[in-house]
């Protein structure tokens, strides 16, 4: 983190010793292709803030005192689930080289997914983009030009391809009796390879041909990757140079784009977070730890059934040795890893502290439905609270096999019952805000080592045959249970799926708003009880 | 000034590799205790990339049925772990070992009446050794004291709204 901020002071006082000239505007903006989208858009509740570091250099026709320097600033905010608006001003150092380096645009646009679900490999979506020209050349400056396009994105597994297609509309044209949308045809596309998690490698090009007033073809191409030096900072680079019309001042002859990049709400990749049993005394400590606004609701049967848990020491019956279990594990004393700690891990969750809970208490997290908890701000600050009373002993004591007391009895330590883990009737497929809930939960699970099993536990109405939501119910939990496992980094070993079908309702099944309550998932957070 | 900001790239480039070099380290873990108390009661194995009960994975999962349906509770608990060979993608790989636990669960629950209180879990291709399974085409049928003290079903319902 500290590296990063002194590579951002680098680069600012860097950029800041260039001087340039006037030059000739391109079509691909200051930003470069390197933020040409694919159709996906950004999670709901995200935002997303970019600083570039734009250096073009022109060639022999334009004269090299085209070269230029620029930072652009760009901003993505997620609105919806398929909607995302972004902007971005062309040139924070006020150097007025914006026309020079890259067509200096005051962006404002959005983008709707029309087609394709968060996890589908096909997407499409439209684009709508004002362009609104900032510039020291009196004829250009204040013109707003419009970008309209449809673009078309495959992804599978690690590897994209996508393409657009468009028309630019050019407020000068217009004025002199040009189109709308007759002027400049737009196309463009791109690759995208992801060899690890962290690091995205691209390779973009784009086209523009104008045939009125004259025809004229402009095309840029450029290479780079963005690569996540925490999941809420991105380094993004790229190279990138002409396709055509770089011999008529359309499109520079060498384009290099530095840029830091952070997304807060959810990282779009988080760490894999260690799994080793939380030592005793940090589990002591957190006691002290003030109690963060939560609301409580009683739901759960955890809660309305103590009775049963004061048991005392069991005897554990003799799990019989038959012929078929040849690998029997009961090896007490596994080898010795030293423990290495997490150093700042995630350092920019802003919900990083939402849910800090005691120990020592059990408690049930519930979200106000009312509110859209995808926005992580949101999520952070609408808790209210309400003080449960300690379950009393949770879990008896046990007697362990084996000399060494490795055995743990948990307890409840957090409970998820959000309304992103519901679902619509008959379905099991995450939703962006559950997915966007998941990652934050395992954000905040990783920074938090006191846990050591997460029970991911799938449930339904009563609608349908009992054999049948066993199964729905089942497969719930496993989606939910795969996100967090394979997307973000939980331990498996410390998972445990469970399908209840409709045996444990929330509420009245009778009632819409019941049923609704109903078809959920629970995540349950556990610690050892002692 | 292209100079400078090629230095510039590569020395971000520099920076990058080592943080990821750093973070390969705190991989690094410890033992989970979890599993030290594991029971395996039997295991199946599975065909290359397939999730499908084989004749002779119903006949081992037949054979062990009767002392899955008679173990209390209360005490222990059922957890059925799916495995996968480390070859192929990741994700992939964890899905398929997941699937499998599913086929098991599915099985013993449709055809052998047993109940619904168990977990399940797919462990992908990766684990500590402390599994000797880990990395093969198998699922295990695991029993673990119950750790949660209780057992789930049946349940009442109370509270809420």
């Amino acid at each position: 983190m500290k590296f990063a901020f002194r590579a951002l002071l680098a680069t600012l006082l860097v950029m800041f010793a260039f001087t340039g000239a006037w030059g000739q505007p391109t079509y691909c903006g200051t930003t470069g292709l390197l933020t040409q989208p694919t159709a996906q858009t950004l999670n709901s509740g995200n935002i997303c803030i970019g600083l570039w570091g734009d250096y073009s250099e022109w060639g022999k026709t334009p004269p090299a005192e085209y070269d230029a320097t620029i930072m652009p600033f760009s901003v993505t905010l997620g609105l919806g689930s398929f909607l995302e608006a972004y902007g971005s001003f062309p040139n924070l150092m006020f150097n007025d080289e914006e026309t020079d380096s890259g067509r200096g645009y005051a962006l404002i646009g959005t983008k709707l997914r029309l087609l394709g679900k968060r996890s589908s490999p096909v997407k499409f979506a439209i684009e709508g983009q004002f362009r609104r020209a900032v510039s020291i050349d009196p004829d250009v400056d204040g013109l707003t030009d419009f970008l309209g396009r449809g673009i078309l994105s495959l992804k599978i597994r690690r590897f994209g391809v996508h393409g657009w297609g468009g028309v630019l509309d050019k407020e000068e044209n217009l004025a002199a009796g040009i189109g709308p949308f007759e002027d400049i045809v737009g196309y463009g596309g791109g690759i995208e390879f992801l060899p690890i998690d962290r690091l995205r490698i691209i390779a973009e090009a784009e086209f523009y041909e104008e045939d009125q007033p004259i025809p004229v073809e402009a095309g840029e191409w450029m290479a780079g990757f963005q690569y996540h030096l925490s999941p809420h900072l991105t380094i993004n680079v790229g190279y990138g140079g002409p396709l055509e019309g770089d011999d008529i001042g359309l499109a520079p002859e060498t384009r290099i784009l530095v840029g830091l990049s952070s997304c807060q709400g959810i990282g779009s990749y988080s760490r894999v977070q260690r799994k080793s049993l939380p030592e005793e005394d940090a589990v002591i400590e957190t006691k002290k730890e003030p109690v963060k606004t939560l609301k409580i609701k009683s739901l759960s049967p955890l809660l309305t059934r103590p009775k049963q848990l004061d048991v005392a020491p069991a005897t554990m019956p003799q799990v019989p040795d038959t012929g078929d279990a040849p690998e029997s594990l009961t090896d007490p004393s596994p080898p010795a890893i030293p423990v290495v700690s997490l150093p700042t891990l995630l350092e920019a969750a802003p919900a990083s502290t939402a849910v800090e809970v005691p120990v020592e208490e059990v408690q049930e997290i519930t979200l106000d439905s009312s509110q859209n908890i995808a926005k992580s701000e949101a999520f952070a600050r609408n808790f209210s609270e309400q003080p449960v009373s300690p379950l009393g002993p949770p879990a008896m004591g046990t007697v362990d096999r084996a000399a060494v007391d490795t055995a743990k009895k948990a307890k409840v330590y957090r409970r998820f019952i959000l309304p992103e883990f519901s679902f619509e009737v008959d379905q099991f497929s995450l939703s962006p805000e559950g997915s966007a809930a998941l990652s934050m939960i395992a954000v905040e699970l990783s920074r938090d080592n006191k846990w050591y099993a997460m029970r991911i536990e799938g449930h339904t109405d009563s609608t349908g045959s009992e054999r049948y939501n066993n199964e729905l119910s089942y497969n719930r939990a496993v989606e939910y249970a795969m996100h967090l496992v394979a997307k973000n980094g939980v331990d498996a070993s410390r998972v445990f799926v469970k399908g209840f079908g409709e045996s444990s309702p929330l509420a009245d099944n009778n009632t819409q708003e019941g049923r609704s309550q109903n078809r959920r998932v629970e995540l349950l957070v556990l610690v050892p009880a002692e | 000034m292209k100079n400078l900001f090629i230095h510039l790239v590569i020395l971000f480039i520099l920076a990058s590799f080592s943080h990821a070099a750093k973070v390969k380290v705190e991989s690094a873990s410890n033992a989970d205790s979890l599993l030290n108390k594991r029971d395996v009661i039997c295991t199946v194995e599975f065909g290359a990339n397939s999730s499908t009960l084989t004749a002779e994975a119903r006949e081992v999962l037949a054979g062990s049925a009767d002392r899955l349906r008679s173990l209390d509770l209360e005490k222990k608990m059922i957890r059925i772990e799916g495995f996968a060979s480390p070859e192929g993608d990741r994700e992939r790989n964890y899905k398929l070992s997941i699937e499998r636990a599913r086929a098991v669960e599915r099985f013993l629950r449709t055809h052998h009446g047993v109940s619904l209180d168990h977990y399940i879990t797919g462990f992908g291709p990766s684990l500590p050794e402390e599994v000797p399974a880990a990395g093969k085409r198998v699922v295990q049928v695991t029993v673990y004291d119950n750790p949660w003290g209780r057992a789930d079903i049946p349940v009442e319902v109370t509270g809420g709204e």
